[in-house]
């Protein structure tokens, strides 16, 4: 990735987690992930790297068919 | 009921239908962009409350009626309409306009309607109008994909209709009203009828198989309206609902998922439109104000951003041919400009702060919150990972970005690129002023999408799963392939039910003549009558009407034993 | 003077035309056609004013000779006789404009005058079956029609006369049955007057004579009806009948044998006897049943388009009978309506068959590609109207019938028959949407196109061949519009007395 992407991101990331721990969160939204600074980052990361992993599993040992499958019908 | 000369708005569309052919042919493409405009205009300026109600037979029918809730739909509806018409108006094909506006005319007709026979009679036009558009494509794949798609909008609209009647004949009224949760076996079957149309798994499938293979611009119709029509339909009939929350938060997943695997760029499109629908069906499950709002205003965004993706997806399908991401890549170059209108919609079904998607998705997950559904909204929450996984990273990096496969790209037409641009406008325009689209919404509201949590939470989700997706894009290379899904039940065994139903059926009737004709000899025999003698008949693999007449000794026989039964009948009886 | 004898106006105008065409054809050949078309049209005139007179004034009766019931014969014209007298004089009125030209195809030149006089002696029959109040009178007034249905039938193509003979012989079976039935009714009751039967029967109690005679009627009627599973002349009758004929007896003559139970079973006999004491009504809406699902599926697996044609006719007149069998309101009306509707559409598509016969010489489906939408676009268009019309997709005529005969079925609570209605639409969608589908989407594999770029054939037919298609067309969607006008204005009073 390009230097100045990865800088971006990175001072991103920091503005986001110094907003999260200065600003109080109201009573509406006080799940329990919101006591965890940084969780979404967390969820982010993780939850993409899962989704395409179980995905592609799904795919290959299961779901997967060549192009062609339907055509001989 | 107030009586005075309404016009229902989907008559405007239906006249522009049936007006079309005999105009010009010059004229059609701009007559089609009018009518749509006039559609627009009439139902932003129709003021809230106007009922056009007649006497039929017995029943009160509710041709249109307008509250908040039907206006905001009909007002998206008519705007994108308008959005295709524009972008089709290169296309010269009079079937495929007047298809168009009849597809659209019926869906803004389902939105005013306030009784189920009109509801009704304007669903089933929606479907026939749509298979038009996707047959219209005229390759053997779209052709058998465009009758499976009629079949089941055909099959769907049977159990709608079921419903109603049993619904009718229960309540005596046939006026729309919300249907109280888990009630009598009509409501179900209105329920099933309806999440048929809106695309909720296991009823799917549909909408996977015949949108990738719709025409270019058919498919941006497409998109906007059958799904959204049934949501329509279940914010007003059925909220809170929870089978609905389930089912909608399951979808999120499911399209998700698939999306990620499939190979063809509208077949992403596609099951995303599954993913977003699953939003807005969860929140009708969820049954509050915010959450009604939330749905409303998801659909009013969703519209708007998968049109322009469709459109976007058209475009380089028109300009190079090709729809499978193995096939493309490398086309930034050549096709800056549709890239970048792209990816304004795909910022906003991510979710990203300034565009229209973060306003009304993140509506309905804080609704999901509020009434503490949290494992809900967490798998809400990651379905947006992957929504912006797969339509927002996955789909441009792969079709603009990577090596370029060679391929020639044709200029695109201005009219498509103003219509995107059109639409870009608004998601942007909705993203910076959320208070132009909410004041539209039907309950009153309070909501705060710029709140510094939801810009926090936004914000960590799409870096790091930019990230996430950097890290593995390797792994996201396309193959030439496809994921079977639960058509495979109707469509693997194709051949077989063939089979059944043509050659079994004349097979079982002549099965039935032997076996009548033998016995009919011995008992004629035992009664000392003099009869020919029967021979038996060859069976043919398939129906011949010569070797297959029945012969005049067989009919007769029947008529005999109709004789009999009724004559049995009527003595044992009486 | 006319309104008295109104009732005996509309057969004797045809049978008197029957019997002028040959006379004065000796003079002048083609004077045969104009007669027939004239006969016709004064007809239809006649009926219509009937029914608005009927509907003003009440039932007309007519004696004829001027001999008073039961002795006498008498001809009655009630709301439901006046309209189905209208409904088959009109259309057939249109059929015989477009028949001029295909008539002029298909059928030899020495027999044209003969087959029009034929076709002059069916509508004398039928309309007479409508509307005669004797037994017996209607009797002769079936083998009339039927006999001259079998001339029409067999100067078709190769396999017409076995076809017609075929017809013949269940057809006579079918009177013989009818006529077993009113002699034990005659020897029970002692009259053959319907209106005198209908006092006469309960007086007289149950009686096996009774049940074994109303089994009889109906079944006779069942034939002429090709109730299943009695239809087995219809495919072959439809298919190779020329299509003038085709035309004529597929939105007609099926519908007379309906009449014929309607009015035994509802009026004469009565509904309490038809469905508590002898459920011949019940009956009926099994064998109705049974008959749309086997026509659909049969329809589905044709290549012909007439023989699909004619199956999914086998499926339709199991409409009516389902309807005539619940015997409710709702079911009445929806069955004398779609009488109306299946005429319409009916008539449209087999004109429709037979412009693709005059144009392309055959009407196979396997053959169909798009060239025809190009070179016949209104032929096409019309048949899609009709499609549309029969799966019953609003706001056609066949969405209204199938209307009310869901609501006939609902209100019985027979959940299986309305099961049926439904199933049996999806299954007509399946083979009127194969056709649609090779007409406008399907482009001709190459062999074919040069075939018919070299053929010249297949522009659209004459003026007088189409303009009737497309009347019919358009009067789908506007009879399906003016619905409400019909069965508020006319229908509600067909039904009969104690509804």
């Amino acid at each position: 990735m390009k230097k100045w992407i990865v800088l971006i991101l990175f001072l991103l990331t920091l503005l986001s987690l110094y907003a999260e721990l200065s600003f109080s969160v109201d009573a509406g939204h006080g799940h329990w992930w919101n006591k965890i600074p940084g969780f979404f980052i967390f969820f982010g990361l993780l939850g993409c790297i899962l989704l395409i992993l179980f995905a592609k599993a799904l795919g290959k040992y299961w779901l997967i068919r060549d192009e062609n499958y339907y055509d001989d019908k | 009921m107030i009586n005075d000369l309404v016009i229902p708005p989907s008559l405007v569309m239906l006249l522009g239908a049936f007006l079309i052919p005999f105009l010009p042919k010059k004229m059609r493409s701009a007559a089609f962009m009018f009518f749509s405009f006039a559609s627009l205009l009439y139902i932003w300026t129709i003021p809230v409350g106007k009922i056009l109600a007649v006497q039929v037979m017995n029943y009160e029918l509710i041709l249109c009626r307008v509250d908040a809730l039907s206006r905001i739909f009909g007002i998206i509806f008519a705007f994108i309409a308008f959005a295709g018409s524009l972008y089709s108006f290169h296309i010269k094909e009079t079937s495929q306009q007047c298809a168009a506006l009849i597809y659209a005319g019926s869906a803004i007709g389902v939105t005013f309607a306030g009784d189920f026979f009109t509801l009704f009679i304007y669903w089933e036009l929606m479907a026939v109008a749509s298979t038009v558009l996707i047959w219209a494509r005229r390759n053997k794949d779209a052709k058998k994909a465009g009758f499976r798609y009629l079949l089941y909008h055909v099959f769907g609209g049977g159990i709608l209709f079921m419903g109603i009647l049993m619904h009718l004949s229960e309540s005596g009224s046939l006026s729309v009203i919300p249907l109280t949760q888990g009630g009598p076996l009509s409501s179900w079957l209105i329920l099933l009828g309806v999440i048929i149309n809106a695309a909720v798994p296991p009823f799917h499938t549909w909408l996977s198989d015949a949108y990738p293979k719709a025409t270019i611009t058919g498919a941006v119709f497409l998109s906007a309206f059958t799904t959204k029509t049934a949501v329509y339909v279940l914010v007003r009939i059925f909220p809170g609902w929870e089978i609905l929350l389930v089912l909608g938060t399951v979808m999120t997943l499911y399209g998700v998922i698939f999306a990620v695997l499939s190979n063809d760029i509208r077949g992403v499109l596609a099951y995303h439109i599954i993913s977003q629908v699953g939003y807005m069906v969860a929140g009708v499950g969820l049954g509050t104000e915010m959450a009604l709002n939330g749905s409303t205003a998801h659909a009013f965004s969703h519209i708007l951003y998968k049109a322009l993706l469709f459109m976007g997806a058209g475009a380089v399908l028109y300009a190079t041919g090709e729809s499978k991401l193995t096939k493309l890549g490398g086309l930034h170059k050549s096709m800056r400009p549709v890239l970048i209108l792209y990816m304004i919609a795909a910022f906003s079904i991510s979710g990203f702060p300034l565009f229209n998607g973060f306003i009304s998705k993140s509506m309905v997950i804080s609704a999901a919150g509020e009434s503490h559904q949290e494992l809900a909204m967490l798998l809400m929450l990651l379905a947006s990972v992957g929504t912006f996984l797969s339509v927002g990273l996955k789909l441009p990096y792969f079709t603009w970005m990577t090596e370029h496969k060679g391929l020639k790209s044709k200029k695109i037409p201005h009219n498509m690129i103003l219509a995107m641009g059109l639409v870009a406008f608004f998601c942007c325009l909705h993203g910076v002023m959320p208070s132009l689209l909410y004041k539209l919404l039907p309950y009153p509201l309070h909501f705060e999408p710029y709140s510094i949590p939801h810009l926090v939470e936004t914000g960590q989700i799409l870096i790091f799963t930019f990230i996430g997706f950097w890290l593995l894009r390797k792994k996201l290379r396309p193959h030439a392939t496809i994921t079977l899904d639960l058509d495979w039940f109707y469509r693997r065994p194709a051949g077989v039910f063939r089979k059944i139903f043509v050659d079994g059926v004349d097979s079982i009737f002549k099965w039935t003549t032997d076996r009548m004709m033998t016995l009919v000899g011995r008992v004629t025999r035992l009664a000392n009558n003099p009869v020919a003698l029967f021979s038996r008949d060859q069976t043919d693999s398939s129906y011949s009407p010569d070797t297959s007449r029945p012969r005049m000794q067989s009919i007769l026989i029947f008529v005999l034993l109709t004789f009999i039964v009724l004559v049995l009948i009527g003595l044992l009886a009486a | 003077m006319i309104q008295n004898n109104a009732p005996a106006l509309v057969p004797l105008i045809f049978l008197f035309a029957g019997i002028i065409i040959p006379l004065a054809a000796l003079k002048l050949r083609s004077s045969a056609y104009f007669i027939a078309l004239g006969a016709t049209l004064a007809s239809t005139i006649v009926s219509i004013s009937n029914v608005i007179f009927v509907l003003d004034s009440g039932p007309v009766r007519y004696f004829f000779g001027g001999w008073p019931p039961p002795i006498g014969i008498e001809y009655v014209l009630d709301p439901l006789s006046a309209f189905l007298t209208a409904v088959i004089n009109g259309i057939t009125l249109i059929v015989l404009i477009h028949a001029g030209k295909i008539v002029e195809k298909e059928i030899q030149e020495h027999r044209r005058v003969p087959y029009y006089a034929l076709v002059m002696l069916f509508l004398c029959g039928c309309n007479g079956i409508i509307l005669t109040g004797d037994f017996f009178n209607l009797y002769v007034f079936l083998e009339i029609s039927s006999l001259a249905l079998y001339g029409m039938v067999a100067v078709g193509d190769k396999k017409a006369p076995i076809s017609a003979f075929r017809y013949l012989i269940m057809g006579t079976v079918g009177g013989g049955f009818y006529l077993l039935g009113v002699g034990f009714l005659y020897v029970h009751t002692g009259s053959l007057n319907m209106a005198d039967i209908k006092e006469i029967l309960p007086v007289l109690g149950t009686n096996p004579v009774v049940i074994v005679a109303l089994s009889l009627m109906v079944l006779g009627f069942g034939i002429k009806m090709a109730l299943f599973p009695l239809h087995g002349w219809l495919p072959d009758a439809y298919t190779h009948a020329p299509s003038a004929s085709s035309s004529i007896m597929a939105p007609i003559g099926v519908k007379i044998g309906a009449y014929g139970i309607l009015r035994i079973l509802l009026f004469v006999f009565g509904i309490k006897f038809v469905t508590q004491v002898f459920p011949i009504a019940q009956i009926l809406t099994w064998f109705s049943a049974a008959g749309i699902i086997y026509g659909s599926i049969m329809a589905i697996s044709q290549d012909e388009m007439k023989r699909m044609l004619a199956y999914s006719s086998i499926s339709q007149i199991g409409y009516i009978g389902l309807g005539i069998g619940l015997a409710n309101p709702y079911g009445i009306i929806g069955a004398v309506l779609h009488i109306l509707n299946h005429g319409l559409m009916k008539a449209c598509l087999f004109l429709v068959a037979g412009n693709f016969r005059m144009k392309l010489g055959h009407s196979n489906i396997k053959n169909f590609n798009d060239t025809l939408r190009k070179k016949m676009p209104w032929t096409t268009a019309a048949f899609a109207a009709g499609a549309l019309a029969m799966v019953g997709i609003p706001p056609t005529v066949g969405f209204f019938s199938k209307w009310y005969l869901a609501l006939g079925t609902i209100e019985n609570k027979s959940w299986i028959l309305l099961a049926v209605i439904l199933l049996s639409s999806l299954l007509n969608a399946v083979y009127f949407f194969r056709i649609i589908e090779k007409i406008y989407f399907r482009s001709p594999s190459s062999k074919q196109e040069e075939k018919e770029h070299q053929s010249r054939k297949g522009t659209e037919v004459a003026a007088s061949m189409l303009i009737p298609t497309l009347v019919l067309a358009g009067a789908l969607f506007i009879f399906g519009l003016l619905n409400t006008i019909i069965v508020k204005g006319v229908l509600m009073k067909v039904l009969p007395p104690g509804m």
